[in-house]
């Protein structure tokens, strides 16, 4: 049930993605995309493999649609949300927008949890918490740098 | 978090030197592409290599671990730089393709030559210890290389011609 609830999240997420108007050019949400991905897999592998904070199902097909998880939804869901900050005018908006974000990522991986694809060992929501505040500040900078060094070649 | 090799030894500074010889030629090779599509090309190749290896060599949990990189099972700090091989390398991979720009036939001995290549570099990174496999073998290599240089063609045309339209 959860296997196909998340898959049909994901496609529906994949699908608003390619749809929708964004405000950043095509070669900023490329990069974020590639960079995102990056560091997620990155960082969780640290976690469940190298500080072992976090354990993962045993489960084949859990273990895939975590990877999934990993390399689609909380990527798009945080390119997303820069394509709407860049897009946000007010303050309020902006409030709005990082508390939508970070209560989806915190949606997602609460599900995660409860349906025992991740287990907590030595790790909690605080510091989960933490992880995606930290995630959204290194790649707001990384895109910051990525739009001085090509806005001499295109329009940021 | 990451750890440090447990012995400085001839996968860390086969690494190191192929690394540093690949700079070394990118550098100095002519400017050939924009800057923004130099940077998603490095990015493109960097990121492959780390899905590739995120997804076949560290789930060890659910019984698919094909292959150890570096000294342990674990995620290490050398293992950054097998991921950073391979951008240079599809640079040059594309570097090539657009300076020689094969077509029909061509593209596709194009395309088997440098998967056949890459085949033979991964070979001599298991002869020295980066890559260490279990349920894995280099004709599984092969098959990956072939599925992903075609990939990476179509990428590099793509963000060709969407930077051509934007610059128009």
């Amino acid at each position: 049930m959860i296997i196909v609830f998340l898959l049909a999240l994901t496609i529906v997420l994949i699908i608003t993605f390619f749809r929708i108007e964004k405000s950043l050019n095509l070669f900023q949400n490329i990069f974020m995309y590639f960079v995102l991905s990056f560091l997620i897999t990155t960082s969780f592998d640290i976690l469940i493999l190298n500080l072992e904070y976090i354990k993962l199902s045993s489960n084949f097909y859990l273990v895939l649609l975590f990877f999934l998880m990993q390399t689609s939804f909380f990527p798009l869901i945080i390119i997303l949300y820069f394509n709407y900050l860049s897009a946000s005018k007010s303050r309020l908006q902006k409030f709005n927008l990082i508390i939508l974000c970070l209560a989806s990522l915190f949606l997602i991986e609460y599900t995660l949890l409860s349906n025992k694809i991740i287990i907590y060992k030595k790790w909690t929501s605080l510091k989960s918490a933490l992880y995606w505040i930290s995630l959204l500040l290194i790649i707001y900078l990384l895109n910051k740098a990525f739009n001085k060094s090509i806005s001499d070649e295109v329009d940021c | 978090m990451l750890p440090l090799p447990k012995s400085f030894d001839k996968n860390e500074i086969f690494l190191i030197t192929v690394l540093f010889l690949l700079i070394l030629i990118i550098r100095f090779l002519p400017k050939r592409f924009p800057k923004v599509i130099t940077i998603l090309i490095l990015l493109e190749a960097f990121t492959i290599a780390r899905l590739a290896d995120h997804l076949l060599a560290s789930a060890h949990v659910m019984g698919i671990d094909f292959y150890d990189i570096m000294d342990t099972g674990k995620y290490e700090f050398f293992g950054l730089f097998t991921y950073l091989i391979f951008a240079p390398f599809g640079y040059l991979f594309v570097y090539l393709y657009d300076w020689i720009k094969p077509r029909g036939v061509y593209l596709c001995l194009y395309i088997i030559s440098w998967s056949l290549f890459s085949t033979c570099f991964e070979w001599i990174m298991v002869l020295f210890d980066i890559y260490k496999y279990k349920n894995w073998n280099l004709a599984y290599s092969s098959i990956v290389y072939l599925v992903v240089q075609p990939l990476t063609i179509l990428f590099f045309e793509f963000l060709i011609r969407e930077y051509n339209k934007m610059k128009e």
